[in-house]
């Protein structure tokens, strides 16, 4: 009973914190401009982070390495580096994307500026991250990021056109925008920092082989609940923006669509989702930058540790907290960060999870928990989707000046 | 673009505005996306002023009502009667620029 309660939780941790400020503007504003046409490639980016949880999840329960320490130790030194700048320049824009969308949210319900928000938010998660233990932190976030949930209901209370919401799910072609959107929303589904976490995650938490089933099921049921939240928030702006040709520019306006189809207690409840996931994921990218770096530098890592013992590791987690916070302050736009953050998180995919797919089918390493007949195909698959993704993300984002919304 | 940004702000400003005179939102939320959709159009208003493009001058004079009437909703962000008004105002001044942008 405790193992199916514990598991139950991990579920509802996942899909809570699958959506991110990467969902929230990207698809938004698919579902204003394309309608449902990009539906199909909501399930692409999760069954996407689907796998690559699963597989990293399972190669560091059985050989104890995260993947950094991979990175390290598979790739000749200057590649390994190259790995590195890439993955914390992409965790540093992302959680300054996420961290500039929660100084948005707070002061959208209690007014002031931005700028003063984004600093309670900041002193909030870094207390958040020193004071709570690991698993309260990714609960937490977690579970109040299902406020979220309340984009699932606004679809359906809408009437949802279900032939074209099924048809959407079906690829089409379409313009270079079209595409641009395609890959922003595969991306945005398997964001890099969301697996550098759980891998380093699952060692943090003292998962044994015991617990290769939770991460199996925390990965196949978690994120493909919270790419149901991602497809409700397309859903929603399709059926109230599109009419309207609006194509939302900010957060307020994903907000306001809930507030529109079911009155204040869904704003609240969408506010309070949005807080909670978007912090949850500023929280998980600062712990990615400091996980990425100990590891390759041979540091002692995390919160199990405690901060005395890992004093490096708790001075670069403190530092990327500080650097989001500062690049902030330089007023750019938290929305057009995101769309940033989701492209070059692209192109940093194939170089972090190369190691983890070719460790994940090392029988020598592996034993009998070696990729087996379903994981190693889907492996190399969105593997190959990644190094797509990787390529066509910036091409399509210079033909098409970020897909021509700013 | 920068008509169809304008019409954006100005569809986005009706439907804060018609929340706000049915009493459905919070005068917090109401002044703050009012203002950000006041910054948008002032955003506009400079691209169009620096890019000197055909019409500049139609554009600038919508703008500028856009700015106001969403400036006004930002002021007084828990008047439902004014805010009624604002949405008609705001409403109308869409349909100019998705005509001007056709």
């Amino acid at each position: 009973m405790n193992k199916i309660l514990q598991v139950a939780l991990g579920v509802i941790a996942a899909l809570g914190g699958f959506v991110d400020i990467g969902e929230l503007v990207f698809n938004s504003q698919a579902g204003a401009v394309f309608g449902y046409q990009t539906l199909w490639a909501v399930p692409v980016g999760v069954v996407g982070m689907v796998v690559f949880a699963e597989l990293s999840g399972r190669v560091a329960i059985v050989t104890h390495k995260a993947n950094f320490d991979l990175v390290k130790e598979r790739y000749p030194r200057w590649l390994s580096s190259v790995t590195l700048v890439a993955g914390l320049l992409v965790c540093l824009i992302t959680l300054s994307a996420e961290l500039g969308g929660l100084g948005l949210v707070l002061h959208y319900v209690l007014g002031w500026n931005e700028g003063f928000f984004t600093l309670v938010g900041l002193v909030l998660l870094v207390a958040s991250s020193l004071l709570l233990p690991f698993q309260a932190i990714e609960r937490v976030y977690g579970y109040l990021g299902l406020g979220l949930v309340v984009y699932i209901v606004a679809a359906v209370h809408h009437g949802p056109a279900w032939h074209a919401i099924g048809a959407g799910f079906v690829p089409s072609g379409g313009s270079a925008q079209y595409w641009y959107f395609v890959v922003a929303l595969v991306a945005a589904g398997m964001m890099p920092y969301e697996i550098y976490f759980y891998s380093s995650g699952g060692i943090e938490e003292g998962w044994t082989e015991a617990d290769l089933g939770t991460n199996r099921a925390n990965a196949i049921f978690g994120y493909p609940l919270g790419g149901v939240v991602a497809v409700a928030l397309t859903v929603v702006a399709a059926q109230q923006l599109l009419p309207l040709q609006l194509t939302p520019q900010n957060l307020g306006t994903t907000l306001m669509q809930a507030l529109h189809e079911l009155g204040p207690f869904a704003f609240w409840a969408a506010v309070v989702g949005a807080f909670f996931a978007i912090g949850g994921a500023t929280i998980d990218s600062a712990f990615s930058c400091a996980y990425n770096l100990a590891q390759h530098q041979g540091w002692p890592w995390g919160k199990k540790n405690g901060w005395r013992h890992s004093k490096r590791w708790t001075a670069t987690l403190l530092g990327a907290f500080g650097v989001g916070y500062a690049v902030v302050q330089t007023r750019v736009d938290p929305v057009s960060l995101t769309e940033y953050a989701v492209i070059a998180s692209a192109v940093a995919m194939p170089l972090s999870f190369w190691p983890v797919v070719r460790v994940s089918q090392d029988r020598e390493l592996m034993g009998r928990h070696v990729s087996g007949v379903v994981t190693r195909p889907l492996a190399w698959v969105f593997f190959a989707v990644v190094c797509t993704v990787a390529v066509a993300g910036p091409v399509l984002m210079v033909l098409t000046h970020m897909g021509e919304l700013t | 673009m920068n008509t169809q940004s304008l019409y954006g702000d100005a569809a986005e400003g009706a439907r804060l505005a018609g929340l706000i005179a049915r009493g459905q939102t919070t005068g917090v939320f109401a002044r703050a996306h009012a203002q950000e959709l006041e910054d948008d159009v002032t955003q506009v208003e400079q691209n169009v002023a620096d890019q000197s493009i055909p019409g500049a001058e139609r554009i600038q004079q919508l703008a500028d009502q856009l700015g106001s009437a969403l400036g006004d909703l930002a002021t007084h962000p828990d008047d439902g009667p004014a805010a009624s008004h604002a949405e008609t105002a705001l409403t109308e001044l869409a349909a100019k620029l998705a005509k001007l942008g056709s």
